[in-house]
């Protein structure tokens, strides 16, 4: 946070309390700037690869996140005793609890990321709202006020900004204690929801009314400000894709926005950033309807998860911008010397069903190999062998791409994904490919209702259909040898395979044949 | 030791790839080729392979078993991941019985059950509770996410085999319901 005037602080050891693909990024670029980096892990994280990939680990009981990575005493005194000099909260977690950040701070620690007086002033959606008016930032028409206002009056309110509102979560992010609501009728159920569901995530329960503006799209800028006083903007990212409020694909720059729109967008982005006096990383959502006109919603004090696409279009190292001014150091450029270069794309890969109302999947990463190659950057939390837990968040990994213009840049994303394979556990690399080859993606014609209103055609399927049949059929055969017991296969653990098993026929040679292949008794004959 | 095939083996297996109707599919560990034979393997290890067709084209492909009972796999080829069930008419079990025992275990029960492991938030309904289709029995969350469980029949609660706050294995029966015959069920 860097509060204290411009005094410069070296930082040596750097706790990360995060995990998952976020933990491991963070830690490249410590590890790179040779800074020793101190992981948090529990019980099932032993082996993860953001443990694995540390210099030091503090390990926290249990499994849940209230157990390990909320654990905001456990962690700081676990700091203390390693001696760190900084805690990087990545996204999520603990990264905006302004509490902990004023622990650190409390503590000798320097936390990496605004000053808890800018997280509390941001984290209240209601005050941050009530802040940005004031200080000049167009913001949506809406409602707030005490919770304890009678559902009469809540109506009256919802009627007076007009149908369809939303109902959001005062303390909320990520979709979270969120819902929309087309009728009156539906008010009561979905503020009843909301407050649950905020209540949970955020212990907060609190909710406000806001104006639901049809077809919006979500742009937001990356900011970044300094202890001397200096703050940028690193331009938009456009992340209209959302399913269920969670964005799932986001790209720099924003197809939508006019070089006007981008100048106007980012000072309102600074405007706001200066109007709390921001540090370090934040990030400044706005809304944009239709017709141009754009909306604070919020701004995130954080890294967000959709970074990497700013660092490919800016070619610069957020997290190392971080710690430069975590340090105390001003930025070593003003806006006069940034600019976008080409397009950049962020696809998010969940362990999750789409086949299946999206339930998230759960299981163990048989087969793990990312896509490789020029322009493309995979940010994975997992590795073959992982075991996806119902415990956090099923994220597996962010796929970027970069190109010299949009259409370079999504035939590669296309050629990425088509190349990633992942098996072991449900994922939606085939939902993020047939959202790809939409028209209206392709043109970019998109906004945050787009997966709701728009029909995904299902990709051209291959027709060998034999040639799959082949493949499961002599991986069949070969499980089927390599078990002494029918049906108690353990598909995970075939390491030793090949190897022993010598009653076995499938398991010796390395070739096999396929013979033929013809429709089954049952179907497919002429009767 | 790769070509070092000791002894001939053939076998017929039948596999449903995506749904579609099954196919027989003849294989061999030995040459030579039928004059039609489609494709030969390459095995590369660990879950890997390569698949050469009769002109030289070859494709990568990647198997993984999901589901041991039905010997469910998943299949990646040319970009996407397939999912095939390979059964061997030939085993000791039959293919009618297998399917009768995956019918019994996925019957079409009214019971409430964890369509995947999660915590339980809230039971919506008590013993003796008389619910109608669609009606909300319980919430549930699992990877952050809600979801709802609802009453696929009419009916009435016999027994509630779940607690507020607990960890649920997928599958676990929840909720039992008697479903009301007085109605017509679908």
């Amino acid at each position: 946070m860097a509060k204290k005037g411009s005094e410069q602080q070296p930082i040596q050891k750097v706790l990360i309390a995060n995990r998952g693909e976020i933990a491991l990024r963070i830690g490249k670029t410590l590890q790179a700037m040779g800074k020793t980096v101190v992981a948090l892990c529990s019980d099932i994280d032993i082996t993860a690869p953001h443990v694995v990939a540390a210099n030091e680990v503090i390990h926290l009981p249990g499994n849940t996140s209230a157990e390990t990575y909320l654990q905001t005493e456990k962690i700081l005194a676990a700091a203390k005793a390693h001696g760190v000099d900084a805690v990087h909260p990545g996204y999520g977690f603990l990264s905006e609890n302004a509490d902990f950040a004023r622990a650190c701070q409390d503590s000798g620690i320097v936390f990496i990321g605004p000053s808890p007086e800018a997280i509390d002033a941001m984290g209240d959606k209601i005050r941050a709202k009530a802040l940005m008016q004031t200080a000049g930032v167009p913001v949506v028409p809406g409602w707030s006020g005490d919770s304890n206002t009678p559902l009469d009056v809540l109506s009256k309110e919802a009627e007076k900004i007009g149908y369809p509102i939303l109902v959001k979560a005062a303390a909320g992010g990520g979709g979270k204690g969120m819902r929309l609501v087309h009728q009156p009728s539906d008010l009561a159920a979905a503020l009843e929801a909301a407050a649950r569901e905020a209540q949970k995530a955020f212990g907060d329960a609190r909710v406000f009314l806001e104006k639901y503006i049809v077809r919006p799209r979500h742009v937001e800028f990356q900011i970044f400000g300094d202890a001397q006083g200096n703050t940028v903007h690193l331009f938009e990212r456009e992340c209209s894709i959302q399913r269920r409020h969670q964005k799932i694909i986001e790209e720099s720059p924003s197809p939508c926005l006019t070089p006007e729109l981008r100048t106007k967008m980012g000072d309102a982005a600074v405007k706001a950033a200066k109007a709390i006096g921001y540090t370090n990383a934040g990030t400044v959502e706005f809304i944009v309807g239709q017709d141009g006109g754009f909306y604070f919603l919020e701004v995130n004090t954080r890294l967000q998860v959709e970074h990497p696409v700013t660092e490919m279009v800016t070619h610069m190292d957020l997290v190392r911008l971080q710690m430069l001014i975590a340090e105390g150091r001003s930025l070593p450029f003003t806006q006069s010397d940034l600019q976008q270069d080409g397009h950049a794309i962020e696809c998010r890969l969940y362990a999750e069903d789409p086949q299946n109302q999206f339930l998230p999947s759960t299981g163990k990463i048989v087969v793990y190999r990312p896509p490789e190659g020029p322009n493309i950057r995979m940010d994975s939390g997992v590795r073959e062998g992982t075991e996806v837990s119902i415990f956090y968040d099923p994220m597996l990994a962010k796929l970027i791409t970069w190109g010299k213009t949009r259409g370079e840049c999504l035939s590669t994303m296309q050629w990425a994904l088509q190349n990633t394979v992942i098996l072991g556990v449900n994922h939606n690399a085939n939902f993020l490919q047939q959202i790809l080859h939409h028209p209206q993606f392709i043109i970019g014609n998109i906004h945050t209702h787009f997966l709701d209103e728009e029909t995904l055609a299902p990709l051209q399927a291959t027709q060998n259909l034999e040639a799959i049949a082949l493949a499961a059929g002599i991986a069949s055969l070969q499980n089927s040898g390599s078990q002494s017991l029918p049906g108690q296969s353990q598909s995970s653990d075939r390491s030793k395979d090949g190897s022993q098993d010598d009653h076995n026929p499938w398991l010796q040679g390395g070739e096999w044949r396929a013979l033929a292949s013809v429709p089954s008794r049952s179907e497919g004959r002429p009767s | 030791m790769s070509s070092a095939y000791k002894a001939t083996s053939q076998a017929s297996l039948h596999v449903s790839v995506n749904g579609a109707p099954e196919i027989t599919v003849k294989l061999s560990n030995k040459p030579p080729f039928l004059p039609n034979g489609t494709a030969h393997y390459v095995a590369l290890g660990g879950h890997e392979g390569l698949l050469i067709d009769a002109d030289g084209k070859q494709e990568r492909v990647f198997a993984c078993l999901r589901d041991a009972q039905e010997n469910r796999w998943d299949v990646w080829f040319q970009g996407a991941t397939h999912s095939v069930v390979v059964t061997d008419p030939n085993a000791k079990k039959s293919k009618s019985a297998r399917r009768d025992s995956a019918a019994k275990s996925a019957s079409n029960s009214p019971d409430i059950k964890a369509p995947m492991p999660g915590t339980i938030l809230q039971i919506k309904a008590a013993i003796g509770d008389n619910v109608s289709a669609g009606q909300t029995l319980l919430i549930m969350e699992s990877m952050k996410m809600e979801m709802t469980l609802n009453a696929a029949t009419a009916g009435v609660v016999k027994e509630i085999r779940c607690q507020n706050g607990q960890m649920v294995e997928m599958g676990a029966v929840l909720i039992q319901i008697q479903p009301d015959t007085t109605q017509p069920n679908t």
